[in-house]
């Protein structure tokens, strides 16, 4: 049960981070989820989204953002989005191993094809693409291919594996963030399985 | 200090005690954890995975200030390893938890690459600082003990920091219970994403074919 005191902001935030963390589809290095408010963004990333979930009372929270370069993507797309409440981006693991040692983006699953992202390799860019002035830039061409493909969200993937979505309802943009590291942990699977098959045949 | 004023630490350290198990930061047999409240410390009692498989509740953990006397809990119930614990809240003000896990990611590392001695001195590589004691080293001794400490004293803390003991566990410490949470977490990530790339390697583009 949410404390009295947390507002249904902060309480959509605490379940996004809970339920991304808790089936470790998100891990406390890199995790940032942002949702439009009446105050105009609430934020959280890493530790501070635990101390949310955990309702702790006990440490005292950061007021600032812990992760500077995130926090100014997620102000940046919901300025650039305004049909979007919700923006979340983090570290895919597998997605991270995959492009680490060259074996290029996973096949979009079914539910990615439906929902617009036929080839995730169209969404890949330099990270240094998503910090300073190439943001903008970054920003717009998502959105043009978020429009060319029907999609209702946006996708932008760096080279070394960070996702970050822009979307609404916020719990639509989570199920769009997962889907990336979803199909990544198949490929990976799949990767593997394929080599134990060699072995031992 | 008004007995009632630990109740949000005790209630904290109940929750986050089962989600280190149920995101497999330690195991059934074995583990406790503390909390640093003023001069007390809050800490999980003695056993608390065997008999309660990490289904704390508030009132099963136990307090007690940093002279040794038992506040709050049955005195049967302090876990042996508590003394470990003690001795890093006096030498470390800075330290504000402590937990001991037994993470297999990390005791497979520190018997078999990783040499006693001081593994990563700041957060970069592992997202913590790593030490491992030497593989002599009987938990629950003082040579064991000190040796932790020492090395635990040689490195940044400020991103946490864990002391690994021969096939037994971790001994990590953070200035507050989210940072020590993501110590172990982000340390176990990185060993994890390590070995997935060792077994993706050999399947680079092309290698598939």
């Amino acid at each position: 049960m949410r404390s009295p005191s947390m507002t249904d902001d902060r309480a959509v935030l605490a379940t996004i981070f809970g339920r991304l963390f808790e089936n470790e589809f998100a891990t406390l290095d890199g995790i940032a989820i942002s949702c439009r408010s009446g105050a105009g963004m609430d934020y959280v990333d890493g530790t501070a989204g635990l101390s949310l979930w955990l309702e702790d009372e006990v440490t005292a929270a950061p007021l600032e953002p812990a992760d500077v370069v995130a926090h100014a993507i997620h102000v940046a797309l919901l300025a650039a989005v305004p049909e979007h409440d919700a923006v979340i981006s983090g570290w895919s693991r597998h997605l991270r191993a995959l492009l680490l040692e060259d074996l290029g983006v996973p096949p979009s699953t079914s539910m990615m094809r439906n929902r617009g992202v036929t080839d995730l390799a169209a969404h890949l860019v330099e990270p240094d693409q998503l910090v300073g002035p190439a943001l903008a830039g970054t920003i717009e061409r998502a959105r043009t291919l978020a429009e060319s493909s029907g999609m209702r969200h946006l996708l932008i993937v760096t080279t070394e594996g960070l996702v970050v979505v822009s979307g609404s309802p916020p719990f639509e943009a989570m199920a769009h963030w997962h889907n990336v590291e979803f199909a990544a942990r198949i490929e990976c699977m799949r990767i593997e399985g394929l080599a134990m098959h060699r072995l031992e045949t | 200090m008004d007995t009632g004023s630990y109740e949000p630490a005790r209630r904290l350290l109940a929750r986050v005690a089962g989600l280190l198990y149920d995101r497999r930061l330690t195991e059934l047999q074995g583990g406790n954890m503390s909390l640093r409240v003023g001069d007390a410390v809050v800490m999980t009692p003695t056993k608390a995975s065997e008999n309660t498989g990490w289904r704390l509740e508030a009132q099963d953990t136990l307090v007690q200030d940093l002279d040794g006397e038992l506040l709050i809990g049955d005195a049967a119930k302090i876990s042996r390893e508590i003394r470990i614990h003690m001795r890093l809240y006096r030498t470390f003000p800075d330290v504000g938890c402590v937990f001991h896990l037994h993470l297999p990611e990390a005791i497979a590392a520190a018997a078999g690459r990783w040499e006693p001695g001081v593994v990563a001195a700041t957060p970069d590589p592992y997202g913590a600082a790593v030490v491992v004691l030497e593989r002599d080293l009987r938990a629950q001794t003082e040579p064991h003990d000190a040796r932790a400490v020492e090395l635990l004293g040689r490195v940044s803390r400020a991103e946490g920091a864990l002391a690994i003991g021969s096939m037994h566990g971790t001994f990590g410490v953070a200035r507050d219970l989210p940072t020590n949470v993501r110590a172990a977490d982000v340390l176990r990530q990185r060993l994890d994403l390590e070995r997935l790339r060792g077994r993706l390697k050999p399947w680079r583009t092309g290698a598939e074919a």
